[in-house]
């Protein structure tokens, strides 16, 4: 594709700064339901999105309607927005150097080569083994391929290609026991090609789906109260996340949307805990460089315990002063690169995960499989999660399963309450959702150790 | 906007049945904070195409709509038509498109609006949260968006239907030594003279201010007053799926096998409807061209029906009640149009005034994270006020609401206010629930 001619166009109508992006994408999805084939599909998408500065003023717009006649007029409106900002606004960007560059995900099997049919079997077949027991009424399962293209230039000079291929496959197990229907919902995706796919025993997955929900559909859910757990990675990764992640956005810090505005240098968690977000990690999702053509490299947010980072995108860079750690990503071409998190993860500490139980007397050990998702308030300090089926811990050891588990505590507590961090590490990504904030959605990773905390609010019931 | 080309590319690849959907959508958004800080158009097409040979069923969605990307779309989906599985229970496209006369969902003035316009709105807002010294706006967004979309089926006909919607919402912080609080709030339309950007953002920081002095409460039982607006996202997460039959067939919904059977409090009556003037979710047809109605779904607590689309229908041999929407593959699901709950006859002042020991719960989070399919709810209260004797006595933050929703609904709800509040396309009146338990730190 040659854009350059909207660069030198922008530059000519009066922009001091044009930036475009443009973006190619495939999904295709292959859903079985209850021992059919629901739903096989495919989209695709490509467009270009125009970010210009006039006058002070930050301006954008995109279009999926790739002639000339179209993207001169898309360029237009760019300005003529940039215009009106720029009469109630400034804008600055921190200083980026230009980069140019080409990079491809690792992947062996080109996952879009491979024939509909076998993605159907493969599909059908895994969702047919997840019937083991009568008390499974309901499996959904889906193949997912995601492949991204994205090109970003500018008239400073970048010109940076990042593709990426994503596969995993979801599944969701429902089991009905005796007057109570429980859902296991879980995925597994990695930034590769259909070579995942083969190299993974997806019917025994989702059989093993169908056996934890037809254990919890038992289960009782523990009493509301106040408990010390023992989180598995997947729980740590999303509750870091949420609650941490977030609020260490540097456009949320900027702006006095985040709790830990003004923070930095000071200690907001347990010594045990450093945090950082990198751009390309084993098991995460894969981003090289931001949709600013920014190297997204390893950013420490916090170091044994200290906060000593914000996430910055070039806007948020400007504005508070740091540099830019190439977290300017936006969803798409239609949208502008906002602060956002890549792999967030807590780095391991040295203890095994046995060890973490041993100091527990009366307490949950909570896990991911399972879990349907959180939600946080930056800006009260806040956060919820629901969990998968867990354990109650008594006396060192894992007891009874326990089920419609959800934690909710204060960001600025709970990581001060971590009192174990196990030397085991796991990082995941998603090829079927993401992260969503201002309603964009990225593809992030997040992940960590086994860790304890002392202290933590459960609420369960139903 | 017409699109028979599509119908005509579908059959000439060899498709014997089919429909489709293209949606033109054009959207200017304001992000801001204390100050605007970035404008952003979009614009843009999506096709959507259900394609079948026999039996066999594909779905190809793009964003490309000009004549090779048509081509291409209408090709691929026969492809995967052809080497789907066959589904026994695929009838046929929607037959018999049409319109229902449903007012207020598109206004020109909104579609027309400049940035200058928008520009104006967002700096009401911005001056409303900041006339409220110590608190100053920290997030904030402005969206307005202009619809049209064209469905059409295999069998020639088509129909169009357009609409506007304008969302704004800010987030004020307000800042005291040692102690600080955000609040956010939003109103959403589908014109424009019904949003009021300064009065938003003056609720917006007296509410900031007020909950400084928010504080944890102790675990225990409690009267708890859902909000309007809370209780109908709650709604929303726990009975749109329910009442679907997709999730009923599948056996994924605790609704199942209880047409007919009194579930609710006998005050709860939920009914679906498209077609209430400027709501959120009217139109006037869904994603298949089928004419939108009213549906009652819960009479006075007993469950009357479930909601469906054409392929739900035909696995019942029954009609679709016109809540079909298309997800980002293609298929259809049904959800609610708008999803309502009957108002009663109190006030809120009265439902305050009758509790002893009770939280009115503003705002929440988490409530998503409910699970529909077991009926298991939870919510984190993130702004509520503490009730004592009849009269509010302080701010609480941070406190769990979980339980099992259908008990809750049906022996712990004690009254419902007497006006509508809305969260997307859900509307609720307050809602009383006695004796509920809330745990926290």
């Amino acid at each position: 594709m040659e854009f350059d001619w909207v660069l030198e166009e922008g530059a000519r109508l009066g922009a001091d700064y044009v930036s475009l992006l443009y973006q190619e994408t495939v999904y295709e999805s292959f859903t079985a339901d209850n021992r059919n084939v629901r739903e096989v599909s495919r989209r695709r998408a490509r467009g270009l999105g125009i970010q210009v500065l006039r006058g002070g003023g930050l301006g954008f717009a995109s279009t999926s309607m790739l002639d000339r006649d179209n993207i001169q007029r898309c360029l237009r409106k760019a300005l003529a927005t940039a215009s009106a900002v720029g009469k109630v606004s400034e804008t600055k960007l921190a200083e980026a150097e230009p980069v140019e560059d080409r990079v491809v995900s690792r992947f062996k099997i080109d996952p879009l080569e491979i024939d509909f049919q076998d993605k159907i079997d493969l599909v059908l077949e895994a969702n047919k083994a997840a019937f083991i027991d009568p008390r499974v009424k309901s499996a959904t399962t889906r193949l997912a391929v995601h492949y991204d293209r994205r090109i970003v230039k500018s008239t400073e000079g970048t010109d940076v290609e990042v593709r990426c291929f994503t596969t995993g496959l979801s599944h969701l197990a429902v089991a009905y026991e005796a007057g109570v229907m429980e859902r296991v919902p879980h995925q597994r995706a990695k930034v590769a090609g259909w070579e995942f796919i083969e190299e993974f025993d997806w019917g025994e997955f989702t059989a093993d789906l169908s056996r934890l929900a037809c254990k919890a559909v038992g289960c009782k859910t523990p009493p509301p109260g106040s408990y010390t757990v023992v989180v598995d990675p997947e729980i740590i990764g999303i509750l870091l996340h949420e609650a941490f992640g977030h609020a260490s956005e540097g456009d949320l810090v900027a702006s006095g949307a985040s709790i830990l505005k003004g923070r930095l240098g000071e200690k907001v968690a347990s010594e045990l805990v450093t945090v950082v977000d990198e751009g390309v990690v084993e098991g995460g999702y894969f981003v090289p460089y931001d949709d600013e053509g920014v190297p997204k490299r390893r950013t420490v947010v916090v170091d044994k315990g200290v906060l000593r980072g914000f996430l910055t995108s070039r806007r948020a860079a400007a504005e508070l002063g740091g540099e830019d750690t190439g977290n300017g990503r936006c969803q798409d071409f239609q949208n502008l690169p906002i602060v956002r998190q890549t792999n967030y993860y807590m780095l391991p500490g040295d203890m095994g995960f046995e060890e973490l139980l041993e100091d527990v007397d009366f307490g949950i050990y909570i896990r991911g499989v399972g879990a349907t998702g959180g939600q946080v308030d930056t800006g009260m300090g806040m956060f919820t999660f629901s969990v998968g089926p867990s354990y109650m811990v008594r006396n060192g050891e894992l007891a009874e399963m326990v089920r419609g588990v959800v934690i909710s505590g204060f960001i600025l507590d709970v990581l001060k309450e971590v009192d174990a961090v196990a030397e085991d590490l796991r990082i995941r990504t998603s090829v079927f959702g993401g992260c969503g904030k201002d309603g964009q959605m990225v593809r992030v990773g997040f992940g960590g150790p086994h860790i304890r905390v002392r202290r933590m609010t459960v609420g369960g019931g139903g | 906007m017409e699109f028979t080309r599509i119908a005509d590319s579908l059959i000439r690849f060899g498709a014997e049945d089919g429909d489709y959907m293209v949606t033109r959508g054009d959207d200017l958004i304001v992000d801001f904070a204390d100050k605007v800080k970035a404008i952003r158009f979009t614009s843009g097409y999506r096709i959507y195409i259900r394609a079948s040979v026999g039996k066999r069923v594909g779905f190809y969605t793009s964003s490309d709509l000009s004549r090779e990307g048509v081509e291409e779309a209408a090709k691929t989906a026969v492809e995967i038509a052809k080497v789907s599985p066959e589904d026994p229970y695929w009838v046929g496209a929607p037959r018999g498109l049409g319109l229902t006369d449903v007012e207020g969902i598109y206004d020109s003035r909104l579609a027309e609006l400049t940035p200058d316009e928008a520009i104006d709105m967002v700096m009401s807002a911005i001056e409303g949260v900041s006339s409220r010294p110590g608190v100053r706006p920290v997030r904030g967004s402005l969206r307005v968006g202009v619809r049209e979309y064209t469905i059409g089926n295999l069998n020639g006909e088509e129909v169009s239907r357009r609409g506007t919607s304008i969302f704004i919402y800010i987030s004020g912080r307000a800042e005291e030594p040692g102690r600080s609080a955000v609040y956010t709030d939003f109103q959403n339309s589908r014109s424009l003279d019904r949003v009021k950007p300064y009065e938003l953002g003056r609720e917006v920081g007296l509410k900031a201010c007020e909950f400084l002095d928010a504080k944890t409460i102790s675990t225990g039982s409690y009267d708890l007053i859902l909000d309007g607006r809370v209780a109908a996202s709650i709604f929303s997460v726990m009975l749109s799926q329910a009442v679907s039959a997709d999730a009923v067939q599948k056996g994924r919904s605790p609704l199942a096998g209880k047409i007919g059977c009194k579930l609710l409090f006998e005050d709860v009556t939920f009914v679906d409807d498209g077609t209430v003037p400027g709501y959120v979710g009217s139109r006037p047809c869904d994603d298949e061209g089928i004419p939108v109605r009213r549906n009652v779904l819960f009479d006075r607590g007993v469950l009357k029906t479930y909601l469906y689309d054409t392929y739900t229908a035909n696995k019942e041999n029954r009609r679709s009640t016109g809540n079909a929407y298309r997800s980002t593959g293609g298929s259809t699901a049904p959800l609610p149009n708008n999803l309502i709950l009957n108002p009663g006859d109190y006030t809120l002042e009265e439902m305050i005034r009758d509790t002893s020991k009770g939280v009115y719960a503003l705002k929440t989070i988490g409530g998503w994270l409910s699970n529909p399919v077991s009926g298991f709810l939870n919510a984190t209260v993130t702004h509520g006020y503490l009730i004592s004797n009849g009269s509010i006595v302080g701010r609480v933050k941070g406190a769990v609401i979980s339980g099992d929703f259908y008990q809750l609904m049906n022996v712990k709800v004690v009254g419902l206010s007497k006006e509508l509040h809305e969260s997307m396309n859900s509307y609720s009146p307050h809602v009383k629930f006695e004796k509920v338990q809330l745990s926290s730190k």
